[in-house]
Formats: structure tokens, C-alpha cells, sequence
């Protein structure tokens, strides 16, 4: 059964080999390498230390050879046949790869913030250098008192609300807290203006741009009143973050 | 005629593995991220790192990330213009620091290497992660600077310099296409990235 199989293998080859003797192999050949090693990388090497390995020699003389089999062993004329797959090197193959790539993967909507960036920042902010002064030599810099200063970080970070601050924080200086506060505002509305123009410009029906005008005004409305983590957790920011992916 | 195309299949699916291997390298990188972002989020509350709130397995954690950036480094070998691996690689780095406490310089030296090559492949190819690029190198480098001035400020030299400066512009021109919560932590990053380069000679 193998026997037989193979031999009409053998016999397709051959009479496709007839047929195929038309195809300019150099061009094909170069056209596969040119598929696989894409556009030459302007960039320079002293930035390149993960090497693409793709762009090996054996790489692309194995694909090369492999692809040459296929096309012998078919037997359609091979310019036809050429065609296609070498589109599936320029064109085509370029989309497969795009839509193998971009697909959407998790991102954390909140990143954490870098142990060190946090200690230099505490470090040469003066208004948290004197109140945190005593957990930031480097011998005080523990896992606990790294967590203790991240969620002191984090609340001038992103609370909007400059009297929550002030008052849970009676030992930083309110002149500082109230600056924070106004600039976690200002930030935070720059960023939904520009969503909210993002999105009115995606909105084709009158419908659609007024239910977007009435989301994003809402939105607007709840950031300055932002005081707590637990607006955060809450479906009307879910909803805000919602509005986000479908923008960005 | 069934087995042929079997076997010309065969054939076909050995040319594409050898044109694009990262594709099952990817795959695997993809699960491997999302089974450390469930690792990572069982340890944190909100924005804050909590490594001792019940469910959270650090040493579990640890070692996946490990995984993510052997994976992401074979998947980036693959295809360097492709952005999705260099931001995986990337956005685990800033959780690692979390989770290690900013301790391995070593680690902050690869991080901003990686960041470093993404930001320059963007650049050549013009490529659309360009804000990405620049979010990633102005803050991994802040961060790895950081780490240079609390540990080993010997290290920030006048040779050193331009690279602080290259990323405080990267960062500047990443500000208006970076969401809320990401432009938060880069402003920061930024204040802390000026103060050091004023302190090198």
C-alpha cells in the first residue's frame, strides 16, 4: 500500500516536473527568502540583544527547500500554484501574522508602581520626605514599609477629592495634597476629553454621539468626587474602563 | 489522491512552522502571561501590592514570570518587529519589580535593554506601538535609575547620561497618547527621572 502510494508520488513529481519546468526558480527562490526575512531592520545592533533567529541561514534554506518540494510534488502548473504561496509570503502572510499577533491580550488597568521609583520619589518630594523620613533609609526600606508607602503613593495618585486627602493624611502638608489632588483631575479629564473626542468621532448616528455625550459627561462628574479605592471596584467604573477599550 | 494532500499538507504546515515558529511560542507565552496576571491579581488589592492576602502563592508567581520572560525572549527572537512580546516581556517586568521589591539590578539592567530595542525597532519601522515604546523605556529606565541611585550610584556617570535623557524625551512625547491610570504613574516617573539626571555632573 506505502509502495504504491509512493510510487504514485513519484509518478505526480515527475509529471508535474514537466510541467513546472516553465517556473523561474531564482525568482521564486528569492522571493521566498525576501517572504521570510521581510524588510532589512534599520535599526541599529547595539540595541539589538534579543537576535531574530528567524533571519538565520539554515532558517530560511529549510524553508526555501521545503517550499520547493511542495511546489515540485503538486502537479498543477507551478506558476499558479507559486503565485499564491508567495502572496502567503508578501501579503497574505503579513495579515496571518497580524491577526495571529494583535489579538487583544490582559492588560492591567492599573500597573504597580516600581519599589525604587517610589522610594526616590518619597525621597525627593520634600513635603513626603519629612513626613516619611523614618521608613526611608535604605536599611528601613522593607517589604512592609514599601507596602505602607505604596498605598500613601497610590491615594495621591489617583484621589481627586483634595479635602479626603488633607484629611486622611494630617501628617503631609496640605498645600502639597491639595496640588496633588488638582493634578490627578486635571490628568484624569485631559485623558477623558480625549476618549470622549476619540469615541464622538467613531459615532456615525446622531443617537450614538448623544448616548456617548451623556456617558462621558457622567464620567467627568464622578472623577472629581473620586475619594475612595472602592470607586474604583464599582460597576460605574467598569463601565468608564468599558468606554475605554472600546476607544483605545 | 487523500493521502497526497495529506501528505502535501504535511509539507505545508513543516514550510510555515520553519517560515514562523514563533507562532506556537506566542501561544504558549499568551497562556503562560495570563496564567501570571491571575497569579499577580490573587496578590493585589487595587493598585496596592498584597503579597500576604490569602489565595496570593509569590514563589508560584515568581517562577511563572520567569516563564513569561524566557518565552517572550524566544517569541522576540523570532520576529523583533513584532510589538505583543516586547510589551508582555515588559509589563511583567513592572509587575516583577513589584513582587521582588526592586532588589535584582540585574534585572532592571535587562528590562530597560528590552524596552530600549522595542523603542528603536518602533522608531526604524515607524511602527504603531511608538507610544507604548515610549512609555515602556521612559519608565523602566526611570525605574532601573532609581535602583542605580538608592544601590549603586557610582553608576550614574556622565557616560550614563544621555540614556536618562533620551528616555525623559520618550517620556514627555508618550504623555498625550497614554491612558489615565498609566500617565499617572509615567508623570511620576518623569519628576523622578529630572531629579537624577540634575544630579549627574
Amino acid at each position: 500500500m506505502f509502495r504504491c502510494l509512493l510510487a504514485r508520488i513519484f509518478s505526480l513529481i515527475k509529471s508535474a516536473t514537466s510541467v513546472v519546468k516553465s517556473v523561474d526558480w531564482s525568482s521564486i527562490v528569492v522571493g521566498v527568502a525576501t517572504a521570510i526575512k521581510g524588510s532589512p531592520s534599520k535599526t541599529a545592533d547595539g540595541y539589538m540583544i534579543i537576535k531574530p533567529a528567524i533571519l538565520s541561514d539554515a532558517n530560511i534554506l529549510t524553508a526555501v527547500s521545503i517550499l520547493r518540494l511542495v511546489l515540485s510534488a503538486i502537479p498543477v502548473p507551478g506558476v499558479a500554484l507559486a503565485s499564491p504561496l508567495l502572496g502567503l509570503g508578501t501579503v497574505g502572510f503579513d495579515l496571518w501574522k497580524r491577526m495571529a499577533f494583535s489579538k487583544a491580550y490582559d492588560q492591567l488597568k492599573i500597573p504597580p508602581v516600581d519599589p525604587n521609583i517610589l522610594k526616590v520619589f518619597f525621597l525627593t518630594t520634600p513635603a513626603l520626605k519629612a513626613a516619611y523620613i523614618d521608613m526611608l533609609t535604605i536599611a528601613e526600606v522593607s517589604e512592609e514599609n514599601i507596602e505602607k508607602l505604596e498605598k500613601v503613593y497610590n491615594d495621591i495618585s489617583f484621589i481627586t477629592n483634595a479635602d479626603f486627602l488633607v484629611a486622611k493624611y494630617p501628617n503631609i502638608d496640605a498645600g502639597f495634597l491639595r496640588a496633588r489632588a488638582k493634578r490627578n483631575l486635571t490628568v484624569m479629564q485631559i485623558n477623558i476629553e480625549q476618549i470622549e473626542q476619540a469615541v464622538l468621532q467613531k459615532s456615525n448616528t446622531p443617537e450614538t454621539h448623544a448616548d456617548a455625550k451623556k456617558a462621558f459627561g457622567l464620567v467627568k462628574e464622578l472623577f472629581p468626587a473620586m475619594s475612595d479605592w472602592s470607586l474604583l471596584k464599582s460597576d460605574g467604573f467598569k463601565n468608564i474602563v468599558s468606554i475605554i477599550d472600546l476607544a483605545v | 489522491m487523500k493521502k497526497l494532500f495529506i501528505l502535501l499538507s504535511l509539507f505545508l504546515i513543516l514550510g510555515c512552522e520553519t517560515i514562523c515558529p514563533s507562532l506556537y511560542v506566542y501561544r504558549d507565552l499568551k497562556e503562560k502571561n495570563t496564567e501570571t496576571l491571575i497569579l499577580y491579581v490573587a496578590c493585589s488589592d487595587g493598585p496596592n501590592f498584597a503579597p500576604t492576602k490569602p489565595g496570593c502563592d509569590l514563589p508560584k508567581l515568581k517562577d511563572s514570570m520567569a516563564e513569561v520572560f524566557r518565552l517572550a525572549e524566544i517569541t522576540i527572537s523570532k520576529d523583533v518587529s513584532q510589538s505583543p512580546p516586547y510589551i508582555i516581556y515588559l509589563e511583567t517586568s513592572i509587575l516583577y519589580f513589584r513582587a521582588s521589591g526592586g532588589t535584582e539590578g540585574s534585572s532592571y539592567v535587562r528590562a530597560e535593554q528590552v524596552a530600549r530595542q522595542f523603542f528603536e525597532v518602533q522608531k526604524s519601522s515607524g511602527g504603531s506601538s511608538m507610544p507604548d515604546a515610549r512609555f515602556y523605556l521612559a519608565y523602566l529606565t526611570s525605574a532601573h535609575a532609581s535602583f542605580q541611585l538608592l544601590y549603586v550610584p557610582e553608576e550614574l556617570t556622565a557616560e550614563r547620561k544621555p540614556d536618562l535623557v533620551l528616555a525623559e524625551g520618550a517620556g514627555v512625547a508618550a504623555l498625550p497618547d497614554i491612558q489615565a491610570e498609566r500617565k499617572m504613574r509615567l508623570v511620576d516617573a518623569l519628576l523622578v527621572l529630572e531629579n537624577i539626571i540634575k544630579q549627574i555632573p
